[in-house]
């Protein structure tokens, strides 16, 4: 409701010497459809015609091909292990952030905003320096056999550098403008930090996590410059759905790589709806200030 | 306020060391310490090392192509965007709320879904494509499919950084321009726009920095020809496929170097903005 | 130039909810008139009609012999000092305060120089010199007052009008730019509409004010007619403390109990309420007079304020007493009243101005 409030123009007043006349209204609502359309509806539009080019039964044969069905099983164990880390460490560094002050604090808060600028490719390639044949513990992996570069290890690591920012940034600003006075009140009234924790930090930033948490899973199980560095593109063991989409699509296949990418498309829907459902229904519980 | 004497000022609430230890380990481990090889390997070649590589004639259009697109790409989008979320803060509409969710859709969709999505679209088969073809016009696979991949990763950025000033915009300051005798175009011109200056900076800052980066939602449009269509984080990956790691980093270098120096000139000009008149 | 203004029959509604219905209102030239009422009462509204920020729903506003309906607010030419100052940020207060003269169409636009004369004239007029490169982030809340004040001045309006002008300011700077405004426009001489919410604001101000209530006006008169005889219970309740006791309109008299207070029209039957001031009443003890028992008594000021049960009345009232009073509590006392309404349905049936008593 506060959403509804502070977005639609006020009813108290008429401000009708300040309001465009009726046609250039028209004509501006008219110019922002026609751009979201040309940038966002059309191509939207087009991976669910181009899905279906072939009829049900091709979208089906590809979904249930078993290089998709394996692409889907790593695409979810990758977001599994990463979202996950990246919330708790999150919320840790949330509290560390929003609760204390302390010497390096700025310079912390712009570190973990810091992989939102660097490009998913770079953040392949860093990794790949590290872990790669010819990389900093190459010949130290090599010798143990172990693979991360061309496996899944390195798929889960490049996701988690690009999705790490997500959860903490949103947690920073929601937690600062809440203050610790509720959780100061539950200390003296001889609550457990955990007790505290549990019983008033969490219920107070819940819907904040939840968007953060949202957020950050879509863009784990979308990420697709970042894992195609690392991954060895072998179906069936190191692509998850967005590789097998590129995968699909180098082979001509365009039916079968919309099939999939629709599935990813449905992923984004849901996820613009739970957060649109969010940002309206609790409003006053999530971070004032936002960006991506 | 003074600088806190100990390094955390005292607090009753519970938990700092381990919340600070978790953020620290999880921080090093997997942002700075490979951001950290990235330096070294940079280290390594050489600031002549690496400007030789960047003087690469592949290198540099590729360079070229990808921050001038991107800045063309930012530039519009300070137009779009700022039309956008005029209408998205200013009318009331049927189905405004669905444009306002749906603006957020290059954040949602995975990069390389906008990519084949785009690619059809714009492509000379496709329905933006095949229009203006009978024009002689290709947009898919020059770097004018590339321009359309930037502005449509850039456009939330732009959007979602206008619309919250534009909405805290006193609508008195308008009617007080109007009284004071100014038209409607003046006062857009003269009184709305100025405070948003700053807005519409931040959004061309994160659009470009986004738009820099990206290779999901180009690689498939872009076509990819050498010294033509090639952008800068595809060639990182064609020399890390010819195992050319040394040029990989060089490129990647030289792409942080740029991005951070722009960003950080942005940042300057804001400061002072905000300095000049007094603004918090 | 400054004008007289016409208001007549001017109606306003909102969707549904009516703001204003009728309101008749003639201001002379050069006259300061403050338009009083409570949040809802349509003032701000009325102003915002005459400024022609609003359309009004029916009625007409002549500024002079000029017809405004169809006039653009750019056409109008009035002086609007908003709330909220409404001053642009990013310019500065000498850029605030010329800017209705740069965005003049280019023919009637003053030179580079005239404007900057003439902002420099108004900086003295409004105290600010030396502050011309400020911008409004750098200001004190009474002086973006003064500024917006000097930037509706610069356009020199044919009205100037002011919507709560001091409503955001410190009660001690509220005085002090009470008292300047008005210096301002006896200096000025501009006709100049004020909206308040404060009745010391408008009584200390005003030539005559203005009493708004649910979009009708209750009445227009000096400050000095607004206090002494209200034309409405409203007012007794809006403006200065009042006394409300219930009275029985008989044969042409106004009776509380057996006591006669006053002589009524004869056609005037059933119940009705009276008021009264604290202070336009007293104690006295002749035969006849009202009598009733102290039961409170308080220290207000110079004064003190006592607390009275009224023989057959249901509540109690307040009167000045002198701070010597040796009057204690439970004391049988006589009143009467110097000056009162009594009204019968909302309308005044009759009344007391003088210091004569009824019989």
């Amino acid at each position: 409701m506060a959403d509804i409030a502070t977005r639609a123009p006020t009813q108290s007043r008429d401000r009708d010497a300040t309001a465009e006349s009726p046609a250039i209204r028209a004509a501006m609502i008219g110019a922002a459809v026609a751009i979201l359309s040309l940038f966002l509806f059309l191509p939207l539009a087009t991976v669910f015609i181009e899905a279906f080019g072939k009829g049900i039964d091709a979208y089906l044969a590809t979904l249930s091909d078993s290089n998709t069905l394996s692409a889907i099983r790593l695409t979810l164990l990758v977001a599994a292990i990463c979202v996950p880390v990246n919330t708790v460490c999150g919320a840790a560094a949330a509290w560390a952030i929003a609760r204390f002050d302390f010497v390096g604090k700025s310079l912390l808060t712009t570190l973990i905003d810091l992989p939102f600028s660097v490009s998913p490719v770079i953040a392949g390639l860093v990794y790949v320096l590290l872990f790669g044949a010819r990389g900093l513990f190459g010949p130290f992996l090599q010798a143990h056999d172990i693979e991360i570069i061309f496996a899944v290890p390195g798929i889960v690591l490049a996701t988690t550098f690009v999705t790490f920012p997500f959860v903490a940034r949103e947690l920073i600003p929601l937690m600062q403008q809440q203050g610790s006075y509720d959780e100061q009140a539950a200390l003296t009234l001889g609550a457990s930090p955990f007790r505290m924790f549990w019983t008033v930090t969490l219920p107070n930033i819940k819907w904040g996590l939840l968007y953060g948490v949202l957020l950050c899973n879509a863009r784990a199980m979308g990420e697709f410059g970042a894992v195609a560095v690392v991954s060895g593109h072998i179906r069936g063991f190191t692509n998850t759905l967005p590789l097998h989409v590129d995968a699909l699509y180098n082979d001509y296949d365009m039916t079968g790589a919309f099939a999939v990418a629709s599935i990813l498309a449905l992923l984004a829907l849901l996820t613009l709806g739970v957060k649109t459902l969010l940002e309206w229904r609790f409003a006053g519980e999530l971070a004032l200030r936002r960006r991506h | 306020m003074n600088a806190p004497a100990t390094f955390v000022r005292p607090s009753p609430l519970p938990g700092f060391g381990p919340a600070l230890g978790a953020t620290l380990l999880w921080l090093g481990l997997l942002v700075l310490i490979p951001l950290a090889a990235l330096v070294w390997r940079a280290s390594g070649l050489g600031l002549s090392g690496i400007l030789a590589i960047a003087s690469q004639p592949r290198v540099a259009a590729a360079l070229r192509l990808s921050f001038g697109l991107s800045l063309l790409a930012a530039a519009l989008n300070v137009i779009l965007g700022g039309i956008v979320a005029w209408v998205l803060t200013r009318y009331e509409f049927p189905g405004r709320r669905l444009l306002d969710a749906a603006v957020d859709l290059p954040f949602a969709l995975p990069t390389a879904v906008a990519g084949i999505a785009l690619t059809a679209v714009y492509a000379r088969n496709g329905w933006i494509g095949g229009f203006f073809d009978r024009f002689g016009v290709k947009i898919a696979f020059t770097p004018l499919g590339i321009f359309i991949a930037l502005v449509f990763i850039g456009l939330p950025f732009m959007v979602r950084s206008v619309e919250p000033v534009l909405a805290e915009i006193d609508p008195e300051i308008e009617e007080a321009s109007a009284t004071l005798g100014a038209s409607r175009l003046t006062t857009i011109f003269r009184v709305v726009l100025p405070p948003l200056t700053t807005a519409f900076v931040t959004g061309f800052a994160l659009s470009l920095a986004r738009a820099v980066g990206e290779y999901g939602s180009v690689v498939f449009i872009s076509g990819n020809i050498p010294f033509v269509s090639e952008i800068a984080p595809l060639l990182i990956f064609v020399r890390l496929a010819e195992y050319d790691t040394a040029g990989a980093t060089a490129v990647a270098t030289i792409m942080l170097a740029l991005s951070f120096a722009m960003l950080l000139l942005i940042n300057l000009a804001q400061s002072w903005a905000r300095r000049r008149t007094g603004n918090g | 130039m400054t004008m007289d203004i016409h208001i007549r029959g001017v109606t306003k509604t909102f969707g549904a909810s009516p703001a204003l219905h009728g309101v008749d209102l003639d201001i002379q030239s050069g006259e300061l008139i403050g338009l009083l009422g409570p949040s809802g009462s349509g003032k701000t509204t009325l102003l915002r009609i005459l400024a022609g920020l609003e359309t009004p729903t029916g009625g007409d506003i002549r500024f002079g012999e000029q017809d405004m309906a169809g006039q653009s607010v750019q056409e109008r030419r009035v002086g609007f000092v908003f709330q909220s100052y409404a001053l642009f940020r990013h310019m500065s207060v000498a850029q605030n305060i010329g800017y209705g003269l740069r965005v003049r169409p280019r023919a009637t636009r003053p030179s580079a120089s005239e404007i900057s004369r003439r902002v420099e004239e108004l900086l003295g007029l409004v105290q600010l010199k030396g502050f011309e490169s400020r911008f409004p982030g750098q200001l004190s809340g009474g002086q973006r007052q003064r500024v917006a004040l000097a930037r509706a001045l610069a356009v020199e309006p044919r009205v100037l009008l002011l919507d709560e002008p001091f409503g955001a300011l410190d009660a001690q700077v509220r005085k002090d730019l009470r008292r300047w405004l008005r210096e301002i426009h006896d200096r000025t001489g501009h006709t100049t509409v004020f909206v308040t919410h404060d009745q010391d604001e408008a009584l200390e101000m005003s030539d005559r004010v203005a009493v708004l209530n649910r979009g009708a006006l209750e009445q227009v008169a000096t400050p000095d007619e607004i206090y002494d005889n209200p034309a409405t219970p409203f007012i007794y309740g809006f403006i200065g403390d009042a006394n409300r006791i219930d009275v029985s309109l008989r044969n042409g008299q106004v009776g509380l109990g057996d006591t006669v207070l006053a002589r009524a029209p004869a056609s005037a039957e059933g119940k009705a309420e009276l008021f009264f001031r604290p202070e336009h009443a007293a104690l006295d003890e002749a035969p006849g007079a009202t009598r009733g028992t102290l039961v409170a008594l308080r220290r207000t000021g110079a004064k003190r304020r006592g607390e009275i049960k009224l023989d057959g009345a249901a509540n109690t009232i307040e009167i000045d007493l002198p701070a010597t009073t040796t009057l204690t509590l439970g004391d049988r006392v006589g009143v009467r009243l110097d000056r009162f309404s009594v009204f019968s349905e909302g309308r005044r049936v009759s009344a007391l101005a003088l210091a004569t008593r009824a019989a």
